[in-house]
């Protein structure tokens, strides 16, 4: 498996926010935004979330993950997803 | 003066290029069609959620006195999923259904029918009508209360009453120490992943914590008692997670398929529901607010969506979309909550 480039990943996840959440970087939300405290995810789309980025980028969501704060902002999706990408490369 | 850009349908399903996040591409198919499974990948799909479901309740079968408790309406999906987790998976199941206040006496009956023809165990919560009230009228017209993606989902009445219900029927599982929760829904009206969820209960304490400050600034102090969990009573539970299933993401089936599996269990149609519901006499005031609020009806993406996967045939998608209520016909119940649909 070939890790993405950080950009890509946020570009990535930038796109599918947008695309599912109606909204837009720049206005609505950036890179930094908590998606959940402001109400742009809500519990249906955290499920959405979660599946995409395991589909998407072959990682695992821990139950961990959610209580972490890892999962709030696209910056902080992406730091995880490079980590875990990153073990499954390792491993 | 900024050109208008005519309306474009997808060629498959019924989504137009005005519907939010869509887009129309040169071969005529919408950006949802063109990401979607193919029939043939969905029903896959479908039996990979159906194996996943059914080691959830093979997993946590007799672990408690029930095995499931169905959020149910008394409607016709909720009445097609109660009787396939009794019938197909020899669930234990507690029938929840939650009087909003304008729940149909028909759909009422029929869940009085359905479940002694099934012999399920049947709780009724009635939540205060005053606070219903209020949540109803707040939702509907006051912008912002849903994430913005749930426009795509139902009106905001519904968005707001589906939430109350999910919650009390998460506390009523932690209650009796019930292992999974099982939902209604169909294809459309959530992600299709949501067959099967697995929530960690705790995370669920510590995420909703700005959804339910939000909640209490807009529908008072009172939204607490029905949309918050107790950490206490979380504490007290055996339970750590809670499986949420909805067996109807799982299945194709269709509308007349549904009507003919439980119209033998004593099911009937209400005739006071309107053309999409089969419980509740509000429901097509939240269509009529959000059609007038966002120019679409709520019903859309679900119809789309049964469209795409050949439930539906295109036509009647586009007609039951088009389809928006008279307000004269639904004016008694928008001023019970407060509403003045001529105001």
């Amino acid at each position: 498996m070939n890790a993405q480039p950080r950009a890509a990943i946020e570009e990535t996840l930038r796109s599918f926010v947008e695309e599912q959440f109606l909204v837009e970087l720049g206005k609505d939300f950036d890179r930094e935004t908590n998606l959940f405290e402001t109400q742009i995810i809500d519990s249906f789309g955290f499920v959405q979330l979660v599946q995409f980025l395991e589909r998407e980028f072959k990682v695992k969501i821990q139950d961990s993950d959610l209580l972490s704060g890892e999962l709030t902002s696209i910056s902080r999706i992406a730091n995880l997803v490079e980590a875990r990408t990153y073990e499954g490369i390792s491993a | 003066m900024k050109a208008s850009v005519p309306d474009r349908i997808c060629s498959r399903c019924i989504l137009s290029s005005s519907f939010p996040g869509v887009q129309i591409g040169d071969d005529g198919l919408c950006n949802v069609c063109r990401s979607a499974p193919s029939i043939d990948e969905m029903a896959a799909i479908r039996d990979s959620l159906r194996d996943a479901m059914r080691a959830v309740i093979e997993a946590n079968r007799g672990t408690s006195r029930y095995d499931c408790v169905v959020a149910y309406s008394g409607g016709k999906d909720s009445t097609f999923t109660l009787q396939l987790l009794v019938r197909e998976y020899g669930a234990r199941c507690l029938a929840l259904t939650v009087d909003n206040g304008f729940l149909s006496d028909q759909a009422l009956q029929n869940g009085h029918r359905v479940t002694s023809a099934l012999e399920v165990d049947f709780l009724l919560f009635k939540p205060s009508p005053s606070f219903m009230n209020r949540m109803y009228r707040t939702s509907a017209t006051t912008p912002g209360i849903h994430a913005r993606s749930a426009i795509t989902r139902g009106s905001a009445i519904c968005n707001s009453c589906i939430n109350l219900i999910n919650n009390i029927a998460v506390l009523t599982a932690l209650e009796k120490s019930i292992p999974t929760i099982a939902g209604g829904y169909l294809g459309g009206q959530v992600p299709k992943d949501a067959a099967v969820i697995r929530i960690d209960l705790a995370s669920q304490l510590a995420a909703r914590k700005s959804t339910l400050d939000k909640y209490e600034s807009h529908f008072g102090a009172e939204a607490r008692r029905y949309f918050d969990i107790d950490p206490e009573l979380l504490r007290r539970s055996t339970l750590t997670h809670l499986n949420v299933i909805n067996p109807m993401l799982t299945l194709s089936v269709s509308e007349s398929q549904i009507i003919d599996t439980i119209h033998p269990l004593g099911w009937d149609r209400p005739a006071d529901t309107g053309a999409q519901s089969s419980n509740c006499r509000l429901n097509d005031v939240g269509i009529v607010m959000h059609h007038r609020q966002h120019g679409f009806n709520p019903y859309t993406t679900e119809i789309a969506e049964q469209v795409r996967y050949g439930l539906m045939s295109r036509d009647e998608g586009l007609r039951r979309a088009s389809e928006i209520p008279d307000p004269a016909d639904v004016t008694q119940q928008a001023m019970q909550v407060g509403i003045d649909l001529n105001a």
